[in-house]
């Protein structure tokens, strides 16, 4: 085997993480060796699933093999790595090893048990998600796809002592199910006249001349959009993520969830054959929905990792409305559009992984240090935990699409494919629903940043509200490292966007047949011009330059603040100042919860406990957001289900007679039906 | 405009102008609102005086603030002043249209808005606290009205460079096209809320619960609070040339001939005196908005907004 053969590249990267199982095991009564084992050997094979998707990025056409055969039943698992895996294995590769070294620190103080738990369920997940992005057909698919599932389900649930991992997990596993089933009835509908179970047969152009696509498209659009957290299946999501170990959360945000992006990309947007306008429509719509509800439901929650969970739905919401946007455009005809949708769709999936990863890694470090995810009881890191700071406020203006960061550009190209279809179509849908999509992209961005005022701004800023804030202290360089590369990643994405959007726009441009330009996206001024005249450039060093002069200009002009800088206290009005004195997370959102009280539904209890009617002794205050999908969506269906089991229990009565009974006429079923087909 | 020095010169002198002309739009203002109350109100150029006393003065800064205090009121003015260099002022072009149009301009505003924001927080009082939680919600309610009154003028020249943009204007002449009247309305609202005009803001007050941009900086001092307000005079000159540029191409010079240049120049002076006027017009006949009534005014933004959109394409 060659270097160019990928196979013998993701045969090693298993054998590693089958290895750093393995030790993790021997060595579980010695921590320190399983632990560095463990997740040691979890990053050299990421790094070796990162050389994989480069072949795979580089290779012209898709590199084929067989990973596994067995002899005995004939079952093979073959491979096939074209660009868009490759792709997707990269993202893989990148959070893969910033997530593994950041946990040989963050499990330094796990009990011994538990690590080795962990550090092998770690490696089975990076190994399933691997095995998803590379597998060639629906069998290897499913299986890698199951596997993903129970694996992250372990994981949700390691801290299982607290009552909502093993919940959340419960309803992690009970979703995917369902979605997973979704899939597998997709497939079935695919393989119904195809010679076999191999992507390449089912999966392609000729998919357009079945009767039943438009059910295979929502079957598989539901199956993945649950992996995704695509609203309304989004509900496992910000259950998960807070549950599970922070690192553990960074790998699901940033690449478990991509896991449905990546199958939207395979079977829904190209897999299926020409996509008709209403699934582009659709894909549209659900993004927007999910994009704008995410970022609302981000903005009430005062737990960060849930806050930066619901914020997973909304970046998802952004991905699908940039791929929607690219199906709509292949449905009209208009490829250099779809790849340019497509590209933006691509990167943020990218940018997503990074800074998302980012976050998450800085709020396990202030978890870990001050005991609470709670921001309500944070405040005044930026001086306990610099570097934490620093690398956190750039993930927050990254996920704000801030400039100079990488969100900036993806919202870019966005922003770029929804007005530039809008320019070039005539089509009812369009004229409307790409505008109203600009106008709902705009809204989520700005109150994203609104979000991120406030979730760096109170656990960060001001003075402690706590006392595991007050004490807390910066965290080992282990953990910081791994930050410091996202972080300096999405500067770096920020700042020369060029190279990056161009391959991803030759990808999408291969991906839905444009050619080898795609759109045609220079390097490094990112101008875009599939058929007319460029619409817009972007030239980030330029503008960056723009912002560089004044900004030495205004430390020249207030150059006397450099030298004499007086400290006083806060004026506190006559009274002190302190932690019960400061703005509040709850009270920074609320003239949004006011604004948007129609979607929240806020319900809240004020009780008083007065000795006189002037002054109250106590006041208690509690204020709810009503769970709009849970109620409505699925309470009434869990209710049903559960009420159709009680109704099949009649059948299942126990009794062996019975049971022989059902078996009896099974069979006499299946002969009937036999006889009687022929 | 196209070799890299000119450009940069460009650039440079019109951020320049900017710098030296937006105070005295600050002035204008007071002067004029103070007219329209009868007073005589502080002299023209009070607020280079006031300016340059800050710029001398030591900031004080809370002991509980943080470099990211420091940086907020840095990065607001200088995201401001790089502005400047996408928008078309008195000749037709902008100095760097390579760099990025609209939403570049956009972007570089919200980064100002999150940094002043931020810093906002830093100090550990409720004011900061208070004023930066309102002014990200308007900033964000003010957010799709902007973006689709941009598209709209932007989806009817064909270009989202600000350049491109006012030359292809400049070239079809004024229009009163209900679409241009009804994307200007909107995006003057977005004006008024974005440089804290009344109905949305009191730029005069101090009173705790009515005020959002001053409450924001209100622990500024100093040289910090110097380019606060530098930075805010710079970023309403802007928006009002900007609203001039798009929708009123009339006199923009499109050589660099002394004469046209002054025409320009002239033009330019004469649409932001119109517009200021129109926005001391709206803020003395009309009291600040309730808070929570403040969603409905955006509100009537975005659906200006979105029919001049309808109205240009269906």
């Amino acid at each position: 085997m060659g270097t160019a053969e990928p196979g013998a590249w993701i045969l090693l990267a298993g054998a590693t993480r089958l290895a750093a199982s393995a030790t993790a095991l021997a060595f579980r009564r010695r921590p320190q060796i399983g632990r560095v084992a463990a997740f040691g050997g979890a990053a050299i094979a990421s790094a070796l699933t990162g050389g994989a998707g480069l072949l795979g990025l580089a290779a012209p056409s898709p590199l084929r093999g067989r990973l596994f055969v067995h002899e005995a039943s004939g079952l093979t698992l073959g491979y096939s790595l074209d660009a868009l895996s490759g792709f997707f294995l990269v993202v893989l590769a990148i959070l893969g090893v910033a997530v593994a070294v950041y946990s040989v620190g963050y499990f330094a103080h796990s009990r011994p048990g538990r690590l080795a738990f962990v550090g092998v369920a770690f490696n089975v997940l990076l190994g399933a998600v691997e095995m998803v992005f590379v597998a060639d057909g629906a069998i290897g698919f499913l299986l890698a796809w199951e596997l993903m599932t129970l694996a992250t389900a372990a994981l949700v649930a390691t801290e299982h002592e607290e009552p909502a991992a093993p919940r959340a997990a419960f309803l992690f596993l009970a979703l995917s199910h369902v979605g997973t089933g979704g899939l597998a009835a997709g497939f079935f509908l695919l393989a119904s006249g195809a010679p076999s179970l191999a992507f390449s047969d089912i999966l392609g152009p000729g998919v357009a001349a079945l009767p039943s696509r438009d059910a295979a498209f929502l079957l598989f659009l539901a199956g993945f959009g649950v992996k995704a957290g695509m609203i309304p299946l989004h509900v496992w999501l910000p259950e998960a993520h807070p549950a599970a170990p922070s690192p553990i959360s960074a790998l699901m945000s940033g690449v478990l969830i991509k896991a449905g992006i990546y199958g939207i990309f395979r079977v829904c947007v190209v897999g299926l054959g020409p996509p008709p306008l209403a699934w582009g429509g659709v894909v549209l719509a659900l993004g927007a929905v999910s994009m704008v509800l995410g970022v609302l439901y981000a903005l009430m929650q005062h737990d960060l990792k849930r806050l930066l969970a619901y914020h997973s739905i909304e970046n998802i919401g952004i991905i699908l409305l940039a791929a929607g946007v690219g199906m709509v455009s292949l449905s009209l005809g208009r490829p250099g559009l779809a790849a340019l949708a497509l590209a933006a769709s691509l990167l943020h999936v990218l940018n997503h992984a990074l800074f998302k990863g980012l976050l998450f890694l800085g709020a396990g470090a202030v978890v870990a240090e001050c005991g609470t995810p709670n921001i309500e009881h944070l405040g005044g890191l930026v001086r306990r935990m610099p570097w934490t700071a620093g690398f956190f406020l750039l993930g927050a203006m990254a996920i704000s699409g801030l400039p100079f960061l990488n969100g900036f550009v993806s919202e870019w190209l966005v922003f770029q494919s929804l007005l530039l279809g809008f320019h070039s179509s005539a089509d009812a849908f369009v004229r409307i629903a790409f505008p109203v999509g600009g106008a709902l992209l705009g809204l989520t961005t700005a109150l994203a940043a609104a979000c991120f005022v406030k979730a760096f701004g109170i656990t960060f800023l001001a003075a402690p509200r706590g006392r595991g804030a007050a004490e807390a202290r910066e965290t080992g360089r282990l953990m910081l490292a791994p930050q410091a590369g996202l972080a300096l990643l999405c500067l770096a994405i920020g700042l020369v966007p060029g190279p990056l959007v161009s391959r991803l726009g030759r990808l999408a441009g291969s991906l839905v047949g444009a050619g080898a330009g795609g759109a045609g996206l220079e390097t490094s001024v990112v101008r875009i011009a599939p058929s007319a005249p460029a619409f817009d450039g972007l030239s980030v060093p330029l503008a960056a330059a723009a912002l560089a002069v004044p900004l030495a200009l205004a430390a020249l002009l207030a150059s006397r603040a450099a030298f004499a800088v007086r400290r006083a206290p806060t004026w506190g009005c006559g009274g002190a100042l302190g932690a019960e004195t400061e703005y509040t997370a709850t009270a920074f959102s609320k003239p949004l919860m006011m604004i948007f009280a129609a979607i929240y539904r806020p319900t809240r209890e004020v009780s008083r406990l007065e000795t006189t009617p002037y002054f109250a002794r106590e006041v208690r205050y509690r204020s709810e957001m009503e769970p709009t999908f849970e109620r409505f969506v699925y309470r009434p269906l869990t209710r049903g289900v559960l009420a159709l089991a009680g109704r099949m229990r009649v059948i299942q009565a126990g009794s062996l007679h019975a049971y022989l009974g059902y078996v009896m006429a099974l069979v006499l079923f299946l002969v009937v039906l036999l006889w009687w087909r022929g | 405009m196209t070799s890299p020095p000119a450009a940069a010169l460009f650039a440079v002198a019109q951020a320049a102008g900017f710098l030296l002309l937006a105070p005295l739009l600050r002035g204008l203002l007071r002067k004029m609102t103070a007219a329209f109350q009868l007073r005589q109100g502080p002299r023209l150029l009070q607020p280079y005086s006031d300016l340059v006393k800050l710029l001398g003065k030591e900031p004080v800064r809370s002991t509980t603030a943080s470099w990211v205090f420091a940086a907020g009121p840095r990065v607001y003015f200088a995201s401001a002043v790089a502005a400047t260099a996408l928008v078309p002022a008195v000749v037709a072009s902008a100095p760097l249209e390579a760099a990025g149009g609209i939403l570049l301009f956009v972007g570089l505003l919200a980064l100002g808005r999150f940094a002043l924001a931020t810093a906002a927080l830093d100090a550990g009082s409720p004011f900061g606290g208070m004023g930066a939680s309102r002014e990200m919600t308007v900033g964000a309610l003010a957010e799709p009205a902007l973006m689709l009154a941009l598209f709209t003028a932007g989806l009817s020249a064909g270009s989202l460079n600000l350049g491109e943009l006012v030359r292809r204007t400049a070239e079809r002449g004024v229009s009163i096209h209900p679409s241009e009247v009804l994307a200007a309305a909107a995006l003057f609202i977005v004006l008024l809320a974005e440089a804290g005009h009344v109905p949305v803001d009191n730029p005069a007050t101090h009173l705790e619960l009515t005020m959002i941009h001053e409450a924001m900086v209100l622990e500024c001092s100093g040289a910090d609070l110097a380019l606060v307000e530098w930075g805010s005079a710079v970023k309403e000159l802007l928006f009002m040339t900007l609203l001039a540029g798009l929708f009123l191409p009339i006199g923009v010079a499109t050589s660099l001939a002394p004469s046209t240049l002054a025409v320009g120049l002239a033009a330019l002076a004469g649409k932001v005196l119109g517009l200021a006027l129109l926005v001391v017009l709206v803020e003395s006949t009309n009291a600040k908005l309730r808070f929570f009534r403040v969603p409905e005014l955006m509100a009537v933004a975005l659906g200006l907004a979105f029919l001049a959109l309808a109205t240009r394409f269906f």
